[in-house]
C-alpha cells in the first residue's frame, strides 16, 4: 500500500500546510507555504482533490479573514490545475455565497476582511469569465448573476491573478512606448524646425562676446589689451617655469659650447624675443591672478551698453526658451526606443545635433553668465521682461528681487543682532543660574522660561552689552576684575535667595504711602526689612538626597539545611542580626583591620551607631526617588523569585527558625498542577481577530453597567421603598 | 489517457452493438437506450448554449410541446409568456437563443404570475396558461391572443390536459378544494370534483388511462379520480401500505403538503413529492407505495407545483427522474431503486420548472434568477481551442 501512505502522507502535510496559511489572518499569504502547497498538489489530481476539499471546509469557517486568506489560494490553484478548475466551476454559486454573500449569506465578521474577500472574488470572477466564460458556463453564470442582480460594476477592478496583471502591465507598456514614440517624432519635427534658430541666437551671442571680450588665442587682440609689443609671454604660471627650466639647462650647456652660433641659439631660445623687449632676462615670473568670481573683466558702461542689451536678449532667450527645449530633446532621444536600420541612422544624427545644439548653448549660456549677465540681471537696469504680459507679476517679481538685493546688501555689511543672540540666550540659560528642575519645566508649553533669566544672564555673561556695562560702573578700579570674580565664583541653581543676597539692607513701600496693619497698626517709619526677616529670606531649602546602595547585600547566613539566607536588609537580618560580608559558605570574612571574627547575632556596633545606620537607611527608603529596584528586593524573601540551589527560599528561612525554636515545619498543602505546570502548545502567531471575543461597544458597556445585579437590586430596592413609603402616605391621609 | 481509453472503449462497444443489431441479435431499440443512457449520465450545463433573458421575475414555469420538441413556454412571475424556438442557430458553435413570440402583460393577458403553461399535446398552435389572478387562458399561438378564458375566482396553482384523451378537458388545482375540469369544447366548466381538504396544489393526467386524474393537495394526501364515476374519487394514497379502505381519512401520502405529482410515461407508476422532503413511487396497479428510498438530498418547501421530470423508458436502460431540489441543483434518480445518480449543479437560482426535450435528451430548467438554463450531454469530442486551454494543466517549474 506505499500509494495509500504516500496520499495519506500528502494529505497530511496538505492539511496543516492549508490551516496554517488560512490562519495566519494575514494581508498575504506566505509564498513559501503557497508553493509547497503547489508541489504537493502538482504530484497528483488526488492530492489537488483533497486540497479542494479542504479549502472547502476553511471557506465554510465563520471567519472573514479565513475566507479571505482561502480565496486567496484557491485562485492560484485555480489558475494551475485544471481538476481544481472542474471542482470549483461545479460548486460555483456555493463559492460565491461563501465569499460574495448571494442568496442571502452575508459574510461573517471581521467587515473589513468581509469587503476584501467580496472584491478579490468579484475581481476573481471577472478575470475567469474573461479567459475561461466560453469553457465554463457556471462561471458566465456567475458573472452574469453579479451584474444583473447584485448590479456589480465589474470595469475599473484591480487585476488580481498574475495573468491579468501581467496583461495590464504590459497594456501599460505599451501606452508608454506609444508615448515616447510620438514624443520622439514631435522631438525630431522640432529640432529641425528650432536648431537653425538658436544657432543663429548663439551665433548672435558669440558676436557679442567677440567684440566684449578679446579672443586669448588671438594676438593681435592680446596686444590691444597689454599695450605691449607682441611676444609677452601670457602662458600660465606653470608653463613659464617649465620654460625657464629648460632655458637654465640649455644656457649651462651654453657656457661650455662654442659662441659662434649664440645668436642662433638665442633666437631658437629665445622666441618671443624677451631680450628685444629690453628684459634682462628671461626669468621673471609672471604671475597672473584670475579672479575666481568675475573671471573676465567687462565693466558695462555707455560704450558697450548696446551690446549688452542684445547680449541680454539673446540671454533671455536662451534662458526661457532654448535651453529647457533642448534639455527637453535630450530627455525624449534619451529614452526613445532604438530601433534598427535607417530610423537608427535618423536616430544618430538627431542625437548628435542635439548634442551639439545642447554644448553651444551651454556655452553660450556660461559665457553670459561670466559677463554678468546671468538669472538676477537679465533684465537690465531700465528694462523691463517683454516677453511677460501680466504687469501685475512683473512688478512682484522685480520687487522681490530688489527686497533679496536689499537683504544681501544688508546681510553682507553687518550681521542681524537677533540671529547672533539666540543661540547665546539658550545657552546662558541652560549652563549657569539655571533654576531647579528647568529641564522638566522647559518641555512645558506654559513655561515662559526667559522672564526668571534675564537679570542673571545679565551678570553672568559679559559679553553681552548690557553687562559689560555693568561691569565697568560697578566694579571698583585696581581690585580684581569681573572676570576674575566670575571664575571663581560658585555655580548655584536659581532661587529667591540669589536676589537678595548681597544686600545688607533692604527697603520695601517704597511708594510713599502709609499702610497701616488693621491690628498692628502704623508701623516705625523706617521702611526696611528688619535683619532677621532678611537672614532667613537669604536661606535656602535644599533636599537632600541620600546615595542609595546600588545593592543590597543578602544576609548568606547558613541555614540548617545548607543553604544561605537570601534575606536582603539595609544593616541587620530580623534573624540573623547584623549583615557582614561572608564567603560562599556563609562563613564570616575578616574585614581588614579587624582583629577576630565576628559572630552572628554578636553586637559588633553599639546602640547609637546602629540607630544612626537605621535612620540613614530609613531615610533613604523614604526619599521620593528611591528607586524600585530597592523596593523590590527589600521584598526579598517574598517575592521568592530565585530559586536556584544556593538561594534559600521564604519557607526555607521559616523551617530554619522553626527549627531554631523546636517547632514542627509547616506543610503547606501545595496546589495541584502547580510543581508541574502544564506548557501550552505552542501557537503560531497569528492575526486572526477573536470573534467569540464579545464586542465592547458603547452599548456593551451601558448593558454591563445597567443590567449588573447590583443596579438590578438597587432598583428594586427603590421600587420597594416607594411603594412602602406610597402606602404609608396613603394611610396618613386617611383620617378616620 | 484515462479519457482516451474510455472513450476508446465506448466507440468498440457501439460499433459492437452496431454489429449485433445489423445481424439480429439484439433488437434495435438496445442500441438507442444504451446511447440515452450514455448521454443522459454525461448531463451537465451546457456551455454553448444561452437562453436569452426576457422575464423580469422569477421563471416559474416551462414547456416543450410534444409534436416537434422544437417551441419552449416560458411562464414567469411577472405574467409575462415567451416561446423560444430551439433550433434556432442550432449549427452555430455558441447558440444564443432568442424569445421568438410574447404576451406581455395586456389586457386580455394575465394580470397576476403565471403558475403553468402547457402546450396544448397534439397542435402547437394552441397553448394554456394558470395563473393566479385565478384565471386560466387558452391562447392561440400563432396570433398570442387569448382565445378563450375560465374563471376560476381561486389562484390556480396548476392545470393539467390529458396527453391521451379526446375529451378535452382541464383540470385545474387552485386554492379551493374541489377540482374542476374545464371543458375546451364548450368553454365552461365540466365537473367539479370534492374530496380534498386543502389547497390542492398538483393535477396530473394518466398517459394510461384517459379518465384518470391524480391530484396532491396540502391536505397531504393524493387522490386518484375516474371522471366518469358519479362518485369520482377512487382512492386516497397511503404511503403506510396499510389494509384501511380506500377512502379511509386516515390514508396520507405525506406527511406535510403534497406539491408535485408525475406518472411515468407508461403510466404504471406515479411520483409524488412533499414538503417532508420526501419522493415517493406508487404503483398504480395495486395502489401502493413501493417504499422506494430516494434517499436525503430532496430540499423542497415552496408552496409552488413542482413537477419531477423524467427521461423516457426504454428497455435495457434505467429510468432517470429529474427532481428540481430548492437548494439550486437538480437530483437526477434512478426511478427504480432510488439511488441518486447525479446532482446537476451551477444554476445561480431556485429551479422552479424542468421540461424535457426528447429529440436531444436535453434538460431546460427554470430559475427564480429570471433565467432559463439549458443542460446538455457533454460534448466530449468538441475540439477546440478554448476547451483545450482549459483542460490544460499549468503548473510552473519552479513549483
Amino acid at each position: 500500500m506505499p500509494t495509500m501512505a504516500m496520499n495519506l502522507e500528502a494529505r497530511e502535510a496538505l492539511s496543516t500546510l492549508i490551516l496554517a496559511i488560512t490562519k495566519t489572518g494575514d494581508l498575504y499569504l506566505d509564498p513559501d507555504q503557497v508553493k509547497q502547497v503547489k508541489s504537493i498538489c502538482k504530484k497528483s489530481d488526488v492530492n489537488v482533490r483533497t486540497a479542494y476539499d479542504l479549502l472547502m471546509i476553511q471557506l465554510k469557517r465563520k471567519h472573514a479573514q479565513i475566507r479571505y486568506s482561502s480565496t486567496q489560494l484557491i485562485a492560484e490553484l485555480f489558475q494551475r490545475s485544471h481538476v481544481f478548475r472542474e471542482l470549483l466551476v461545479a460548486d460555483y454559486p456555493i463559492f460565491l455565497q461563501l465569499t460574495v454573500g448571494i442568496h442571502q449569506h452575508p459574510l461573517p465578521p471581521p467587515v473589513v476582511f468581509a469587503d476584501k474577500t467580496k472584491k478579490l472574488a468579484i475581481s476573481l470572477t471577472n478575470e475567469w469569465h474573461a479567459k475561461y466564460g466560453p469553457v465554463y458556463k457556471q462561471i458566465a453564470l456567475g458573472y452574469e448573476f453579479l451584474r444583473y442582480h447584485l448590479k456589480v460594476d465589474f470595469t475599473n477592478l484591480v487585476p488580481v491573478t498574475d495573468e491579468a496583471r501581467s496583461a495590464e502591465h504590459k497594456a501599460q507598456e505599451e501606452l508608454s512606448r506609444r508615448i515616447r514614440q510620438r514624443k520622439y517624432e514631435k522631438a525630431a519635427v522640432e529640432i529641425e524646425e528650432m536648431s537653425e534658430d538658436i544657432q543663429d541666437n548663439v551665433r548672435k551671442m558669440e558676436s557679442c562676446f567677440d567684440i566684449l571680450v578679446p579672443k586669448l588665442d588671438d594676438e593681435s587682440a592680446l596686444n590691444a589689451i597689454f599695450g605691449a609689443p607682441a611676444g609677452s609671454n601670457i602662458d600660465k604660471e606653470q608653463d613659464i617655469q617649465d620654460e625657464d627650466d629648460e632655458n637654465k639647462d640649455n644656457r649651462m650647456e651654453l657656457d661650455d659650447g662654442d659662441i659662434v652660433d649664440q645668436e642662433a641659439a638665442w633666437r631658437q631660445y629665445d622666441p618671443m624675443g624677451v631680450h628685444d623687449n629690453a628684459l634682462g632676462t628671461n626669468r621673471y615670473k609672471l604671475t597672473i591672478n584670475v579672479n575666481k568670481d568675475n573671471p573676465v573683466d567687462v565693466q558695462e558702461s555707455e560704450d558697450n551698453a548696446e551690446i549688452f542689451t542684445t547680449l541680454r536678449e539673446c540671454y533671455r532667450l536662451i534662458v526661457k526658451k532654448h535651453w529647457p527645449k533642448v534639455t527637453e530633446w535630450m530627455d525624449v532621444l534619451m529614452r526613445a526606443d532604438h530601433e534598427p536600420g535607417e530610423q537608427r541612422a535618423e536616430y544618430d544624427r538627431l542625437l548628435k545635433k542635439a548634442i551639439d545644439l545642447k554644448k553651444s548653448v551651454a556655452d553660450a549660456k556660461g559665457k553670459s553668465e561670466d559677463l554678468g549677465v546671468n538669472m538676477e540681471t537679465m533684465y537690465g537696469p531700465y528694462e523691463q521682461d517683454s516677453d511677460e504680459d501680466d504687469e501685475e507679476l512683473e512688478e512682484v517679481e522685480v520687487m522681490v528681487t530688489n527686497n533679496t538685493k536689499n537683504n544681501n546688501a544688508r546681510n553682507k555689511g553687518k550681521q542681524p543682532v537677533r540671529n547672533q543672540q539666540k543661540p547665546e540666550t539658550k545657552k546662558s540659560k541652560n549652563s549657569v543660574f539655571s533654576m531647579h528642575g528647568q529641564d522638566i519645566l522647559e518641555d512645558d508649553p506654559t513655561y515662559a522660561g526667559g522672564t526668571h533669566v534675564t537679570p542673571v544672564r545679565a551678570i553672568a555673561r559679559p559679553d553681552t552689552g548690557r553687562s559689560r556695562d555693568l561691569g565697568s560702573t560697578t566694579a571698583p578700579e585696581g581690585e580684581e576684575t569681573r572676570e576674575e570674580l566670575l571664575a571663581r565664583a560658585p555655580l548655584v541653581p536659581w532661587d529667591d535667595d540669589l536676589a537678595v543676597w548681597d544686600k545688607k539692607d533692604m527697603t520695601f513701600n517704597t511708594s510713599g504711602l502709609e499702610y497701616s496693619h488693621r491690628f498692628l497698626g502704623v508701623g516705625d517709619g523706617s521702611n526696611l526689612v528688619s535683619q532677621d526677616t532678611l537672614d532667613r529670606m537669604k536661606m535656602r531649602t535644599r533636599i537632600y538626597n541620600p546615595e542609595l546602595p546600588k545593592e543590597i547585600k543578602a544576609c548568606r547566613f547558613p541555614m540548617s539545611n545548607g543553604r544561605l539566607c537570601m534575606r536582603r536588609d539595609l544593616v541587620r537580618c530580623p534573624y540573623h542580626g547584623l549583615i557582614v560580608p561572608r564567603d560562599e559558605l556563609g562563613q564570616i570574612q575578616l574585614a581588614p583591620g579587624e582583629g577576630g571574627f565576628v559572630r552572628p547575632g554578636e553586637e559588633v556596633l553599639d546602640d547609637e551607631q546602629e540607630a544612626a545606620l537605621i535612620a540613614r537607611a530609613i531615610a533613604a527608603a523614604a526619599a521620593p526617588s528611591s528607586s524600585s529596584s530597592l523596593s523590590a528586593s527589600s521584598r526579598g524573601p517574598d517575592s521568592g523569585k530565585a530559586k536556584s540551589k544556593d538561594t534559600s527560599t521564604w519557607e526555607d528561612i521559616e523551617d530554619d527558625v522553626h527549627l531554631a525554636l523546636g517547632l514542627e515545619k509547616i506543610e503547606v498543602p501545595r496546589k495541584r498542577g502547580q510543581g508541574v505546570k502544564k506548557k501550552k502548545p505552542v501557537k503560531p502567531p497569528s492575526a486572526l481577530v477573536n470573534l467569540s471575543k464579545p464586542v465592547d461597544s458603547s452599548r456593551a458597556r451601558l448593558l454591563r453597567r445597567v443590567a449588573s445585579k447590583a443596579s438590578k437590586d438597587s432598583v428594586t430596592q427603590d421600587e420597594a421603598i416607594e411603594k412602602s413609603s406610597s402606602s404609608r402616605d396613603a394611610r396618613l391621609n386617611r383620617w378616620q | 489517457m484515462n479519457s482516451g481509453r474510455t472513450r476508446r472503449i465506448a466507440h468498440n462497444k457501439c460499433t459492437r452493438l452496431l454489429y449485433q443489431v445489423e445481424l439480429g441479435i439484439v433488437r434495435p431499440s438496445a442500441l438507442q437506450s444504451h446511447y440515452l443512457s450514455k448521454r443522459l449520465l454525461d448531463l451537465t450545463l451546457d456551455p454553448s448554449t444561452t437562453i436569452q433573458r426576457e422575464h423580469v421575475s422569477a421563471v416559474n414555469t416551462i414547456d416543450i410541446e410534444e409534436a416537434e420538441g422544437r417551441y419552449l413556454l416560458s411562464g414567469g412571475g411577472d405574467g409575462n409568456i415567451y416561446i423560444y424556438d430551439l433550433e434556432e442557430s442550432q449549427r452555430e458553435e455558441r447558440r444564443v437563443i432568442k424569445c421568438m413570440a410574447g404576451a406581455e402583460k395586456t389586457i386580455s393577458g394575465h394580470k397576476g404570475g403565471i403558475s403553468r403553461v402547457n402546450w396544448y399535446p397534439f397542435d402547437n398552435g394552441m397553448f394554456t396558461s394558470s395563473s393566479f389572478d385565478s384565471t386560466i387562458k387558452v391562447w392561440d399561438t400563432n396570433a398570442m391572443e387569448v382565445a378563450c378564458t375560465f374563471d376560476l375566482e381561486n389562484k390556480v396553482y396548476s392545470h393539467a390536459i390529458s396527453s391521451k384523451a379526446t375529451h378535452g378537458l382541464i383540470a385545474t388545482a387552485s386554492s379551493d378544494p374541489r377540482i374542476r375540469l374545464c371543458d375546451l369544447k364548450t368553454g365552461a366548466f365540466t365537473h367539479s370534483l370534492p374530496g380534498h381538504r386543502g389547497t390542492v396544489l398538483s393535477v396530473e393526467w394518466s398517459p394510461r388511462h384517459e379518465y384518470l386524474l391524480a391530484s396532491g393537495s396540502t391536505d397531504t394526501t393524493v387522490r386518484l379520480w375516474d371522471i366518469r364515476k358519479s362518485s369520482s374519487c377512487l382512492c386516497s394514497l397511503d404511503m403506510h401500505n396499510t389494509n384501511s379502505p380506500p377512502l379511509s381519512e386516515a390514508n396520507v401520502a405525506h406527511t406535510r403538503t403534497v406539491n408535485g405529482l408525475a406518472f411515468t410515461p407508461d403510466g404504471l407508476h406515479l411520483v409524488s413529492t412533499g414538503h417532508d422532503d420526501k419522493m415517493r413511487l406508487w404503483n398504480l396497479y395495486t395502489g401502493q407505495n413501493t417504499l422506494t428510498n430516494y434517499g436525503t438530498m430532496i430540499r423542497n418547501q415552496f408552496v409552488y407545483s413542482l413537477v419531477p421530470v423524467m427521461s423516457p423508458m426504454s428497455a435495457g436502460s434505467p429510468t432517470y427522474v429529474f427532481y428540481p431540489s430548492n437548494d439550486r441543483s437538480i437530483l437526477m434518480y434512478d426511478l427504480m431503486d432510488g439511488s441518486l445518480v447525479k446532482r446537476l449543479t451551477g444554476s445561480f437560482g431556485r429551479i422552479t420548472a424542468l421540461a424535457w426535450r426528447p429529440r436531444t435528451q436535453e434538460i431546460y430548467s427554470a430559475g427564480n434568477d429570471h433565467d432559463i438554463l439549458a443542460w446538455g450531454p457533454k460534448n466530449v469530442d468538441r475540439d477546440n481551442a478554448l476547451q483545450a486551454m482549459a483542460d490544460l494543466d499549468t503548473w510552473s517549474d519552479s513549483d
